[in-house]
């Protein structure tokens, strides 16, 4: 059972499925608090690899919910 | 000639605009955006595909956290606390004012839609006393209002998240039943028929028991074998299912030996009301518990909210009687390490010999009882909990009886000491079973975040 905490050591994954498989990238937010604003994470260096990418969210410990908006230019 | 190459010349500057303007990289004016969200933990990631399309150069990732939304237990962020649910007309987007059960001031914490409120602007703590709180209306209707508040001046706990690892045990019979009044082996917890006149307990499961007194008890325990009786009330237990090859479903009242063994989990569920349920009372003393077992052990909980006694253990049997550990623990993780006595197939893989039985914890959970039974003359047993170790070469030379076991008991300091058999038998198997302390203390504060 997962205990009613806040996640912690959330780690941000972004992999891209149809040309390598692998992860691309790693970043990590640190959550120290159980209310957040918008964590903005450039992913400008994955745009020269077009096709569909996969955003992968973990956390160490804890339940939350995670509101995530992919905004392109 | 001079105009000539003029011409050519200006020629090639139309081209080269024409080209770089042919070339030139279509940049959307409004930008794509994709998104989602959904709840996350350790065990489920979160998990999202987005599409990247030639055309853009910039992008961005904005992910915003919060906590999860509450649900109909107290897994939904706000444990500690009881929460009613309530859902207007499919046009009622108006004001509402929706009474709870009498609340403590300060306590109510209101969702509407998944979306937390905020206190004197979005609602009002209308009258605690009356239970009534008034939501501002919103411009979406139907509203699906979550009230979560502590009521009167108890604590409110969930078991599974609160109060674990609490263990009694009782000898078995031939028949698979108990063969003798459950009894708590040592302090922290011990059993008292009179002031604690429970029902038999399974190992691992957690429960709070009335009392005849007023003292309450403070461990949980359903009304498993009806040969003790027992007074815990049917009010609490709904169902208790035993998930495997053969499984069972308990409801309160039936006799232990209707299970079928096998390699099993066990989920014990209470109901979730918050209402007309009585409100119990652990006394550290009263339970013997000391040290750091007392001081998490004082708590007035309230099984009110869904309580879940023991959420799951896995049980493994060896031809008799499961071979399961204790509860994980919320301050430390406790497990038991079985290895080699049986396979995964719960073939008997022989003596103890060369097999080690390894108990961890992260703290200290009180007396620590490990009992033995085995019918090859080798082997040992090695305890390792917390730094200290202990290992018992040959423990016995014989076999012993299915209902009594030759046992050891390791405190916390190392004190140990043997029990001498009661009987033998013909059947071997072996028992291994421990206990401590992990009341967890719940607080009056109604968001622990």
């Amino acid at each position: 059972m997962a205990a009613a905490s806040f996640p912690t050591d959330v780690k941000v994954f972004i992999d891209d499925q149809d040309i390598t498989k692998a992860v691309f990238g790693t970043d990590t937010v640190t959550l120290t608090d159980a209310e957040h604003e918008w964590t903005k994470i450039d992913i400008s260096k994955y745009l020269k690899y077009p096709g569909t990418h996969k955003l992968k969210i973990t956390a160490g410990s804890g339940v939350g919910r995670v509101d995530a908006r992919v905004k392109l230019f | 000639m001079h105009d000539g190459i003029n011409q050519v010349g200006k020629s090639l500057g139309k081209t080269k605009r024409n080209s770089e303007a042919a070339l030139r990289r279509y940049v959307p004016i409004i930008p794509k955006i994709e998104r989602t969200r959904d709840i996350f933990d350790d065990v489920i990631p979160f998990e999202m595909s987005f599409e990247v399309t030639e055309g853009h150069s910039e992008g961005t990732l904005d992910l915003h956290f919060n906590k999860p939304p509450p649900v109909r237990s107290c897994r939904g962020g706000r444990f500690g606390m009881c929460c009613d649910e309530f859902t207007t007309d499919i046009a009622d987007s108006g004001p509402q004012l929706l009474q709870i059960s009498p609340y403590i001031s300060g306590s109510v914490t209101v969702f509407r839609n998944d979306v937390e409120l905020t206190v004197n602007v979005n609602f009002v703590e209308y009258d605690h006393s009356l239970g009534l709180v008034y939501i501002a209306g919103t411009s979406t209707s139907p509203q699906h209002i979550t009230i979560c508040y502590v009521r009167d001046t108890y604590l409110y706990a969930c078991a599974d998240e609160q109060v674990q690892g609490v263990i009694v045990d009782a000898p078995i019979s031939s028949d698979g039943g108990f063969s003798a009044e459950p009894r708590a082996q040592n302090p922290p917890f011990f059993y008292s028929p009179t002031q604690y006149p429970i029902a038999s307990n399974i190992f691992g499961l957690v429960n709070i028991e009335t009392s005849t007194t007023g003292v309450n008890a403070g461990y949980i325990s359903a009304e498993f074998d009806s040969r003790y009786g027992g007074s815990f009330g049917t009010s609490f237990v709904q169902e208790i299912q035993f998930y495997g090859d053969q499984p069972n479903i308990f409801n309160p009242g039936n006799s232990w030996e209707t299970l079928n063994w096998g390699e099993f989990e066990a989920k014990i569920t209470v109901n979730n009301h918050c209402d007309n349920l009585p409100n119990y009372t652990i006394d550290p003393s009263a339970l013997g518990l000391t040290g750091a077992a007392q001081e998490i052990a004082t708590a007035t909980i309230h099984i009110g909210d869904i309580a879940i006694g023991l959420s799951s253990f896995k049980g493994d049997r060896d031809g008799f009687f499961p071979l399961f550990g204790p509860p994980k623990d919320p301050r430390g993780q406790i497990e038991f390490f079985n290895s080699g006595f049986r396979d995964k197939d719960l073939n008997y893989l022989g003596s103890l010999h060369s097999t080690d039985v390894k108990f961890e914890t992260a703290f200290n959970p009180g007396p620590i009882e490990i009992t033995v039974v085995v019918n090859q003359p080798e082997g040992y047993i090695k305890v390792d909990a917390g730094g200290f170790e202990y290992k018992f070469d040959n423990p016995y030379f014989g076999s012993f009886g299915r209902n009594f076991a030759q046992g050891f008991y390791i405190d916390w300091d190392g004190y140990t000491k043997f029990n001498d058999p009661y009987g033998f038998g013909i059947n071997p198997f072996f028992f291994l079973s421990a206990y401590g302390a992990s009341l967890k203390t719940c607080t009056f504060v109604p968001d622990v975040f």
